[in-house]
């Protein structure tokens, strides 16, 4: 390839004077790649490129949710009784709180743009799909601990933990747990804006996360001599990652 | 070009300003004193955007992100024989932050309006009029003490932070 490149080069070098002018319409002795790189560069130049803080991010609770048959511990039922009927009021609600949370307090999100795919290490054919497992979200926190409070009740909806003290505890070591009958209930959806420069429309692809749910908040360091805000570091699990061409 | 030049409007003046607090001062500080008061003048903050930069075959472009302007900027006053500036400051400061305590108070109880005016003709009107919000105190210094300042008020330099900006008044009907 870059010796054809050469030979053109220098073909179109060795041209008549006149014949280059009628053929790219420009003064002679300079080459076609001169003119191609100053286009390129206007339009580098006058692109918009697309910015990394023109977010938005939206948690919707998944339809699931709204569906009846799904255990609400407000209601304080045994977890093993047969409650069909019961609307799932935790769920539902929680999850459209989930708004006010990842459009104020959301600072910034890392996830993967799809799954990988593994490729066989000598005939090079494609051998398995790695799906994108987490996806991790910094969040600000305010003085009444928001934050905390949305990511503690979204938890309690997937996994309950008894303890001595009825069930409310989420750190004791020696107790038993039993999850949520209905897991999709507990599944959240993610809707991921960039905003154009402008902020007056969305022309990148809009990403969906299916199948969020809340996996672990990490850990959390508070001592006299951390002087700044307070920030959560909140990872959860995705079932998958949708990218749309158009 | 002679008439040109003489038939241009007079220059604003950089000394035909003034600021004042029309929310007063949080600490009940009186913003009229503050006004009165101020020595040296005002600096303006700078107002920036993030540049970065695009590559491309050895040529650069520079391109603007998003805002990155430096939200301070310090004035200095004049201590009156009261001390009443000092004391307005320094409840102020006191209210960011309490030094025996730590306590902080709430963002709304210590942010407050500032508007810098510029006079101008006729008769020293406002023509230009610029409002900082969220006007916050962040540093507060007495100057030095010097027993050979014979004829040197004591000072008191003060930094402050703010949110943003709002154009108030643009000079429509200024010939220039």
């Amino acid at each position: 390839m870059a010796n054809i490149l050469d030979n053109l080069t220098s073909k179109l070098e060795g041209l008549d004077v006149t014949l280059q002018q009628k053929l790219f319409g420009k003064k002679a002795g300079s080459s076609a790649f001169e003119k191609m790189d100053k286009a390129n560069y206007i339009k580098l130049a006058n692109m918009n490129l697309q910015l990394k803080d023109r977010l938005k991010f939206f948690i919707l609770p998944s339809v699931e949710a709204f569906s009846k048959g799904s255990y609400n511990p407000s209601k304080g039922l045994s977890p093993f009784s047969d409650i069909g009927n019961v609307f799932n009021i935790a769920n539902a609600s929680v999850g459209m709180l989930g708004n006010y949370v990842t459009t104020l307090y959301l600072q910034e999100i890392t996830f993967p743009l799809g799954p990988v795919i593994e490729y066989e290490e000598f005939t090079k054919r494609p051998k398995a799909l790695q799906k994108p497992d987490s996806i991790t979200f910094t969040f600000l926190e305010d003085e009444k601990g928001t934050v905390l409070r949305y990511m503690q009740i979204w938890r309690k909806t997937i996994v309950y933990v008894g303890s001595n003290g009825g069930w409310t505890s989420a750190l004791s070591n020696n107790s038993e747990y039993v999850f949520a009958d209905n897991q999709e209930a507990t599944e959240r959806i993610g809707i991921l804006l960039l905003n154009s420069a402008n902020k007056k429309k969305f022309t990148f692809p809009r990403i969906m996360f299916y199948g969020l749910k809340f996996k672990d908040m990490g850990q959390l360091t508070v001592g006299y001599n951390q002087k700044d805000n307070l920030t959560y570091t909140v990872t959860c699990s995705i079932r998958e990652v949708s990218l749309p061409i158009i | 070009m002679i008439t040109y030049v003489e038939g241009l409007a007079t220059d604003a003046m950089s000394d035909q300003f003034g600021i004042v607090f029309p929310e007063g001062i949080p600490g009940g500080g009186s913003g009229e004193l503050l006004r009165l008061r101020l020595n040296d003048g005002f600096d303006e903050p700078e107002l920036t955007a993030a540049v970065y930069d695009v590559n491309f075959e050895g040529l650069k472009i520079p391109k603007t992100g998003s805002e990155e302007t430096d939200k301070q900027f310090t004035m200095t006053f004049r201590m009156d024989g009261n001390w009443k500036v000092y004391e307005a400051l320094k409840n102020w400061h006191g209210r960011v932050i309490n030094t025996i305590t730590g306590a902080l108070q709430a963002e709304k109880d210590t942010r407050t309006t500032m508007i810098l005016n510029a006079y101008g003709p006729p008769n020293k009107s406002i023509v230009y009029s610029k409002r900082f919000n969220g006007v916050k105190i962040k540093t507060f210094k007495v100057s030095t003490w010097n027993y050979e300042n014979k004829a040197e008020p004591v000072k008191i330099e003060a930094g402050f932070i703010f949110i943003n900006t709002d154009e108030l008044t643009i000079a429509e009907n200024y010939n220039v």
